[in-house]
């Protein structure tokens, strides 16, 4: 009854693409609503260890959502869990990203029996006004991951459909430009209209991971500053592991209800992690720490350029694999440093009662 | 076509207040497609009485689900050829009469949805999207006599079956809100319509709003999470208090159960319609002729029995200030021994 068509933009585009049959890349609309379905949603306390939710959730070939906008409001501390524990063969669903999978890929680099990346579903990977990332680039141009290309509101409104439980959404994007070859969306005949419009499926990962400016116990969590479609993504994903800057009383949700971005119901895991999100920014909590990141950079950058893993390899040995956990790294980074980062922050103002 | 229309909203600084006579009698056309805003709450009755004093004609309606029988009144009087949405009743006149009496004689065309197809084709609406893929309607009769709202097609990405429901973009949005500035930025909280923020953003023409007060725009920025609609969406403000009733409007009065069951004996009963029309309607020159009527028949005190008691207001002190980016301006990258800076 509907009507595949195309633009002709595959008779006009130099880009080369290769066409192939359509799957998921990650749980179907199906399979995805028979797991939230099948999850509990009782009132319990969410609360438990960074290794513990890790461990009970993160698995091989999964689809992995990371929450957070590029450097704001990023799952750092899951991210270096993640490593320490070894994962492979991921799909990675982000918006927009750097440090977070830069480390992911980074640790791919080192060692790909450890960590693996096989394919990325995104909008952005990048450093803003640092620069590309190095080892995102190393990835793609030598084909040694598979990338299905979006625009920023395609991701957005992709992890939007998944998270109304429904398995496309039309959009008026992408649709006679290169970024109709560059993805899996399809540009069909409206029923209605008779037009053509161009539709995306929904993004559906196994596990989100997102770090809330401060939940309950229950994992009902409250954001602030840009939101980072974080809502969106955490009621998308079939399960969500959170960190969170502050654990405040249910009483303090109750009394203002409409401060709550990520309802309990989609929360697996919650951990209460101070710093979760350095070297990236926490809105109200504390800023970016540039530095860091761009030693980082530099190290990628390094490897790039001259194929030695050297400084990666020192990177990761004395922040990654040198701590047991998160507050380790926290020790690494120096109270001073930390509490520039809180000053520079300019003490923002959020809500925590 | 309208002076506002051509050149767009006007500014911030545009004054958009005007009388219910002048806002219906501008920006309401015979022909036009209408959001019908409210649920069981803030239901537009104001500006629904002031269009069948105009006897507007052949308006089609969006809606998805309206309460206190306003929209009933409407389509009893004659100004409704054809709507489209899920729930339409008079609570205590236990249904909606007028609309079935209409239905019957072939003089409405109905068609019909679930809720959330309602509210997904004004969210598509809103986002600028023809149609919005839905779980549900599948497998029912609202599919096989709605196929003017509804598809079922095989999903492009894997075959399976799924409802499509087609964007609803109204010509004219009516809502009633609690508080606009002049230029109209509608503030409203508390349970209202979810699906007003939809139907009125993607109102084409844009919307024309009752309120309980009027404040300066002052007032509206210090709180903007508020905000349901910015004020180039908006055609016109009326400073209507009461102008939901008798159905609620949070913070300022409840809904009015007896005169709901008042009202809905009229609108049960065929022959005495008109007189309602004659004495609620057109017997009021406009809505405070009506409160007067109501307070002349019933008392203050059945005003006042709406006023609400309980609930609470929020104390919150919240701060909208900001880091400001200036402060980097003069601040040179940091360096170590390792790191020299940008390369």
């Amino acid at each position: 009854m509907i009507n595949n068509v195309s633009s002709n933009i595959k008779n006009i585009s130099k880009v080369t693409y290769k066409e192939k049959p359509f799957e998921y890349w990650g749980p179907t609309p199906a399979e995805a609503r028979k797991a939230v379905v099948n999850k509990p949603h009782g009132l319990r306390d969410k609360r438990t260890t960074m290794k513990e939710a890790v461990d009970r959730h993160i698995k091989d070939g999964m689809n992995l959502c990371i929450g957070g906008f590029v450097n704001t409001r990023v799952p750092t501390a899951i991210i270096h869990e993640i490593v320490r524990k070894g994962v492979k063969d991921l799909t990675i669903s982000i918006q927009s990203m750097s440090i977070c999978c830069e480390l992911l890929a980074g640790a791919m680099i080192l060692d790909p029996d450890r960590v693996s990346i096989r394919r990325v579903e995104l909008a952005w990977w990048g450093y803003e006004i640092i620069g590309i990332a190095p080892l995102f680039r190393h990835l793609v141009t030598n084909g040694i991951i598979e990338v299905d290309d979006y625009t920023n509101y395609g991701m957005s409104v992709r992890f939007k459909a998944a998270s109304m439980g429904i398995p496309f959404v039309p959009i008026r994007d992408h649709g006679g430009s290169d970024m109709e070859l560059v993805n899996r969306g399809k540009m069909i005949e409206c029923p209605f209209t008779k037009e053509n419009v161009y539709i995306v499926p929904s993004c559906i990962p196994d596990v989100a991971l997102i770090n809330s400016t401060m939940a309950d116990k229950f994992g009902n969590a409250r954001l602030f500053g840009a939101l980072c479609t974080d809502p969106e993504m955490a009621t998308a994903a079939n399960h969500v592991i959170m960190t969170t800057e502050k654990v405040i009383p249910s009483e303090a949700i109750r009394t203002y209800p409409n401060l709550t971005e990520i309802p309990y119901a989609a929360v697996d895991c919650l951990v209460e992690q101070p710093f979760a999100s350095h070297p990236g920014a926490v809105y109200g909590n504390y800023w970016f720490d540039m530095d860091h990141i761009r030693m980082f950079r530099n190290a990628g950058e390094e490897f790039r350029k001259t194929g030695s893993k050297e400084a990666l390899q020192k990177y990761y040995d004395e922040y990654v694999f040198g701590v047991a956990d998160h507050n380790e790294f926290l020790e690494k980074i120096g109270f001073r440093t930390l509490q520039k980062l809180r000053d520079w922050d300019g003490h923002q103002p959020v809500i925590a009662y | 076509m309208h002076e506002e229309t051509k050149n767009g909203h006007g500014g911030s600084s545009v004054d958009k207040r005007m009388s219910l006579k002048d806002a219906v009698s501008r920006f309401i056309i015979d022909g036009d497609a209408l959001y019908y805003g409210g649920f069981q709450t803030m239901v537009p009755m104001a500006i629904t009485h002031e269009m069948i004093r105009q006897r507007k004609k052949d308006l089609s309606v969006f809606c998805t689900t309206t309460d206190v029988g306003g929209l009933d009144l409407l389509v009893s009087a004659g100004c409704v050829r054809e709507m489209h949405l899920a729930w339409s009743m008079n609570w205590f006149a236990r249904g909606s009469h007028g609309i079935r009496r209409a239905f019957q004689q072939e003089a409405l065309k109905r068609y019909d949805l679930s809720n959330f197809a309602a509210t997904s084709a004004l969210m598509a609406g809103f986002f600028g999207i023809p149609f919005m893929a839905v779980r549900g309607n599948i497998g029912t009769d609202l599919v096989k006599y709605n196929q003017q709202d509804l598809r079922v097609i095989d999903d492009p990405f894997t075959g399976e079956k799924i409802t499509l429901v087609r964007s609803w973009r109204a010509d004219v949005g009516i809502i009633h809100a609690q508080r606009a500035d002049p230029a109209g930025n509608i503030v409203s909280w508390g349970t209202r319509s979810s699906p007003d923020e939809f139907g009125a953003m993607g109102s084409k023409r844009g919307v024309i709003v009752t309120v309980e007060e009027i404040v300066a725009p002052e007032v509206v920025r210090s709180d903007p999470d508020r905000t349901l609609i910015p004020f180039y969406k908006t055609l016109a403000v009326v400073h209507c208090p009461w102008g939901a009733h008798p159905s609620a409007c949070m913070g300022y009065y409840g809904q009015d159960i007896r005169f709901c069951e008042y009202q809905g004996e009229y609108q049960r009963n065929e022959r005495l319609l008109h007189h309602f029309f004659e004495k609620w309607v057109d017997g009021c020159p406009d809505h405070e002729a009506y409160l007067q009527k109501y307070v002349q028949q019933f008392g203050t005190e059945s005003l006042e029995r709406l006023k609400p008691k309980r609930g609470f207001r929020p104390v919150l002190d919240v701060h909208y200030t900001y880091h400001d980016p200036a402060v980097w301006l003069d601040i040179p990258p940091f360096a170590d021994e390792y790191i020299g800076g940008q390369e």
